[in-house]
């Protein structure tokens, strides 16, 4: 076995649609770094889970999916070495900017959470606030559960978090606008907010999001940003079987951040998984 | 690891025959598959005969496993009574052997689900692999979770099934109670049979099984060893057992897995 999918072909499944949503040809919402901070550089609700693993970890920590820096700046801030990596070359380049701002200069790959290869060995390689989700199929997670596994130091850990469907999800009707995030622009004091249109596909354990940021202009007109999003969410027992197949040794998962069990309603499924 | 417990819905062959005598879609699809196959077949939790005895009637050289002597006695004499003869063997789908190997080994209606944890599934899947010749394949029939009624498994009971069958009204209540994180299901079963100027006869029972979702089965299969899956949507053997362009919540899951 390669550590991925060993010699095996796993032909897809009778239905894989495409996306249906109209919004599916709208761009991702990363390609807006400055309006993805407006609505999310706020949140600190995972800081002291990884800021504790960080501190924790001795060693180098490796940020995956690192976007704009968001768990990433407290980390520098508390002396932390931390190397990044992203996909989308506009976040990476803010995230940049922001850290060479407060005087950090940490090294930034732009690579897919698949395929990433970074020159060292790390003690905590994390993937935070649901980036792993953005793993679509079954050989895109063990791949780059493979890559986190071969960046790992002997004792090293890998630690991220997804979001878990809860039975309020399930049964939400498709398609349904919900107002997901809003907040005060700090310049201007008017209000942007997040409108979020989910559409779950059960079979391929896939939520389609169509997405609208809008904010207000000056005489009240509403300016929409419409962005588009697959999420794949992972069930607790089919994530032990996908942490096996990557070659980890040993694995906690969570409920929660605060390390709650997993419960039939939890919105979060929380790693914390050993190579050794 | 060679425990043979009585399986988990033990209920004897005659109620059993009585409570699932209108799951009868699947079985020209079986006999189909086992006609296909380039040498002999293996049904592994085989029950009854509901599905051996009409493919040893359609002429296939087919073995039959199961852990249940009392099922295994009441296939042996509906098979005698069709005139047929298996090997018939007791023992349990997550480890057993058998004095030959098979093109096809199958797990018909859900019986796969019987294995109530990660071991059992993996266990049962290899034993399976060590049974298949080098072109052989596993077939297994399950359903695909629906969380729209995973939900509603509260413990309540409701209505699970009607119907006639040798001359005898069967009703079944069931009270499912479903545990979304460890993906079981234990149901509290109401049997109920009437027959014309008798008294009803009543019975009840408890069950569990662990479902599968349809990504996790593929990786079950590939941690067990196999090396190619492919995977086909039905409808309920309890109807036309039909094929579906499209996997929906609910529906049949046909696996099929070859070793190479």
């Amino acid at each position: 076995m390669d550590g991925v999918r060993g010699a095996g072909q796993v032909l897809p499944l009778p239905v894989r649609p495409a996306p249906t949503s109209a919004g599916a040809s709208a761009p991702s919402p990363y390609a807006r770094p400055d309006l993805y901070d407006l609505l999310f550089d706020s949140l600190d609700y995972d800081f002291e889970f990884y800021l504790g693993l960080a501190r924790a970890a001795r060693g180098p920590v490796l940020d995956v999916a690192c976007g704009t820096g968001r768990v990433m700046l407290p980390l520098l801030r508390a002396g932390i070495d931390v190397d990044g990596v992203d996909l989308s070359a506009a976040m990476l380049a803010r995230c940049g900017d922001k850290a060479h701002a407060e005087g950090f200069a940490p090294r930034l790959e732009r690579a897919a959470m698949a395929a990433f290869a970074m020159p060292r060995r790390y003690a905590l390689v994390m993937i935070p606030f649901n980036a792993f989700a953005h793993n679509l199929t079954s050989d895109e997670q063990l791949a780059c559960l493979a890559r986190c596994r071969e960046h790992l130091a002997p004792d090293g850990l890998l630690a991220f978090d997804v979001f878990s469907p809860t039975a309020a999800m399930l049964t939400e009707p498709p398609g349904a606008r919900v107002l997901e995030v809003e907040v005060a622009h700090p310049d201007t004091g008017r209000p942007v907010r997040l409108y979020d249109a989910r559409t779950l596909d059960i079979v391929n354990q896939v939520q389609h999001s169509s997405m609208d940021i809008e904010e207000l202009d000056e005489a009240g007109g509403v300016v929409r940003h419409p962005f588009y999003s697959d999420l794949r969410w992972v069930w607790p027992v089919e994530m032990a079987l996908l942490l096996r197949l990557a070659g980890f040794a040993r694995w906690s998962l969570w409920g929660s951040l605060q390390r709650t069990p997993v419960a039939g309603d939890t919105a979060d499924l929380v790693v914390e998984a050993w190579s050794a | 690891m060679t425990r043979l417990e009585p399986p988990r819905h033990h209920v004897g062959p005659a109620l059993y025959d009585l409570m699932y005598a209108n799951v009868r879609g699947d079985i020209p699809y079986w006999v189909a598959r086992a006609q296909a196959a380039r040498g002999p077949v293996l049904e592994v939790a085989c029950g009854s005969g509901r599905v051996l005895a009409p493919l040893l009637q359609a002429g296939v050289d087919a073995d039959g496993l199961d852990a249940d002597a009392d099922m295994l006695e009441a296939a042996r004499a509906r098979i005698a009574a069709a005139g047929g003869r298996a090997r018939l063997v007791r023992g349990d789908m997550r480890d057993f052997t058998m004095p030959r190997r098979y093109a096809l080994a199958f797990i018909a209606f859900n019986s796969f689900l019987h294995n109530m944890t990660r071991a059992d599934q993996l266990a049962t899947l290899r034993a399976c692999r060590r049974h298949l010749t080098r072109e052989g394949a596993l077939e297994l029939a399950l359903f695909a979770p629906d969380p729209a009624k995973l939900l509603e498994y509260d413990g309540t009971e409701h209505v699970s099934s009607e119907h006639v069958a040798d001359g005898a009204t069967v009703t079944v209540w069931d009270a499912p109670l479903a545990d979304v994180v460890a993906q079981t299901t234990r149901v509290r079963r109401r049997v109920e049979i009437r027959r014309e100027g008798q008294e009803p006869e009543r019975l009840t029972m408890e069950f569990a099984v662990r479902w599968i979702w349809p990504e996790e089965m593929a990786l079950l299969l590939e941690v067990a060893g196999f090396a190619r899956m492919r995977v086909a949507a039905r409808t309920s053997p309890r109807e036309a057992f039909a094929a579906r362009d499209t996997l929906r919540p609910g529906d049949f899951m046909v696996w099929t897995a070859w070793t190479a």
